[in-house]
């Protein structure tokens, strides 16, 4: 299971595509705990997270010559992660209501929970409540750029907004 | 703004280091490039199958293996008491009965699907909690039966287990494997492996947990994942040192989990969102009770087990009756939603186990 697959990107022969990979490289290794942290503060989970950063990643490795051009190559991580994201929760909310199964389970988080109140009170926040403000707060995205990535108004973002504050404040007064 | 940036960073700081090195995401993305070329050339071969299994398997054979033979042999034969003929529903514990002790405890082994019990928990301290979807095991005490049943094990009994389980060598990073087409059923594991659970999933495609550039399973991989649910669904098969109590109890929960969901009464449509206008349609006492507990997600709530059943006595009072869904062992109610025609709002009680997670058990 921990075999190490042949890295074509950097094994092949062209200085170009070597050159590709070692920014992309440098780009990965300056944007994945940032995004990480990002999505388990707006998914709950640590492999959901997890698996939403590697997916990125990977999507943006996929076009990265395109990517790496871009003005804003970070804005296009998340736009892909958020993305990512909105379908995960489709695809999570639509499998349960046709099962009933069971939640994917995330021991850590409860533990942290019950030791953090700021973690505690993003819990009481809807997943795009989370995402609004972990996006413009956290991570300063204009609201029009949040929006954009989350597939929702500006105002719906700002209305999202609004009401976490709401409720972090009032989280927050009470601990 | 700088306020609730602070609170972010805060909690962002809280995260577990992310197991991501570098190479993992190249490896997926040949993973990636290498399933799709497969997938290319295996699609004809796929349809054919999937039309031979279309044939070969008839919905009567999805039936839930009812619990015993080699299962835990409970102890108590009351009557059911809310459980209707065929199984399907569960209900609260009995007032007054024992919560499983202590409240919280420290996952090191799960397993779900694959086998006669829907899934199971093995806890550091030593519990074994058995999940059920719409069979109360034989024999198993029926009066304030919840749906999960206990039974403890020694020390040596937990890590008997979960060695079993990592010597696979399966479980050294978390891994998604596709089971061929034709093949419906699903595993999940989770196993304690040094400070994190690894877990790995063993599904068809269309299942959520699996992502779409899933390899299929080796043979070899299979066999051992084959070989982990018999050991783990046949506690017969375990050697007797790993046993503290082999008695089958019911499992109490400290809390509940209540969930709202509002969603059509036909077709598959998503979930519609639950507000205020949804909690003002249960009766008043309900929603006083809702409102003391937790709110832990969105139109979720953590009770009491005590404000739990006073939840579900206030439902009752109302008129209301426990909805039974064959094959489904979750407490719910329904209530129609007057200004949603066509929509119902559903009540969901699921109890929270010892590491926090609460549990809605129906068929995975």
């Amino acid at each position: 299971m921990s075999e190490t697959a042949p890295i074509d990107i950097v094994a092949s022969d062209a200085p170009a595509a070597a050159s590709a990979a070692a920014t992309f490289e440098a780009f990965f290794e300056q944007q994945r705990d940032d995004l990480y942290r990002a999505l388990w503060l707006v998914t709950r989970n640590r492999y959901e997270a997890e698996e939403l950063t590697q997916d990125a990643f990977v999507r943006v490795l996929e076009h990265w010559d395109r990517v790496s051009s871009m003005e804003n190559p970070r804005g296009y991580l998340y736009r892909t992660a958020m993305n990512a994201f909105r379908s995960s929760l489709g695809r999570a909310v639509l499998a349960s209501r046709r099962t009933m199964g069971i939640v994917p389970l995330d021991d850590a988080i409860a533990e942290i929970d019950e030791r953090d109140a700021a973690v505690r009170a993003l819990a009481a926040l809807s997943p795009r409540q989370r995402a609004s403000v972990v996006l413009t707060d956290l991570l300063g995205f204009r609201s029009e750029e949040a929006a954009r990535m989350l597939g929702i108004r500006a105002s719906t973002l700002r209305m999202h907004a609004s009401r976490a504050h709401a409720v972090l404040k009032e989280s927050m007064s009470r601990d | 703004m700088t306020e609730y940036r602070t609170v972010l960073e805060r909690a962002a700081r809280r995260a577990p280091t992310p197991n991501l090195p570098f190479e993992r995401v190249l490896h997926r993305r040949d993973r990636k490039r290498r399933t799709q070329r497969i997938a290319a050339g295996i699609v004809g071969f796929a349809i054919f199958l999937a039309a031979i299994a279309l044939v070969a398997i008839s919905p009567t054979d999805r039936t839930v293996t009812p619990l015993g033979g080699g299962g835990p042999q409970p102890t108590g034969s009351a009557e059911p008491t809310l459980a209707p003929e065929g199984g399907g529903i569960v209900g609260l514990p009995t007032p007054g009965a024992t919560p499983s002790a202590p409240e919280h405890g420290r996952l090191v082994l799960y397993l779900e699907g694959g086998g006669p019990f829907t899934a199971v928990w093995v806890y550091a301290d030593g519990r074994l909690i058995w999940g059920d979807v719409g069979n109360l095991p034989a024999g198993a005490p029926t009066e304030g039966a919840t749906g999960f049943v206990e039974q403890r094990l020694t020390p040596a009994g937990v890590e008997f287990l979960r060695t079993q389980v990592i010597s696979t060598g399966l479980f050294e990073d978390d891994l998604a494997l596709l089971r061929g087409p034709g093949d419906p059923g699903f595993l999940t594991i989770r196993v304690r492996n040094g400070d994190r659970l690894v877990w790995l999933t063993w599904a068809v495609q269309e299942n959520y947990r699996v992502p779409k550039d899933a390899p299929p399973a080796t043979p070899q991989q299979a066999s051992a994942l084959e070989g982990i649910s018999a050991l783990l669904t046949d506690p017969t098969s375990w050697p007797a040192s790993a046993w503290e109590d082999q008695d089958v109890e019911t499992f109490v929960p400290s809390r509940y989990q209540v969930l709202l969901r509002l969603f059509p009464d036909q077709g598959l449509g998503p979930d519609l969102p639950v507000g205020a206008g949804e909690l003002a349609l249960l009766p008043a006492p309900a929603t006083d009770l809702l409102l003391l507990g937790t709110k832990v997600d969105r139109a979720m709530y953590e009770l009491t087990t005590d404000d739990t059943r006073a939840l579900a006595e206030a439902l009752n009072e109302a008129g209301l009756e426990p909805v039974a869904i064959p094959g489904e062992a979750v407490l719910r109610y329904r209530l129609e939603a007057p200004y949603e025609p066509g929509n119902s709002l559903y009540v969901f009680f699921g109890p929270v186990l010892p590491h926090g997670e609460a549990i809605f058990l129906g068929p995975g």
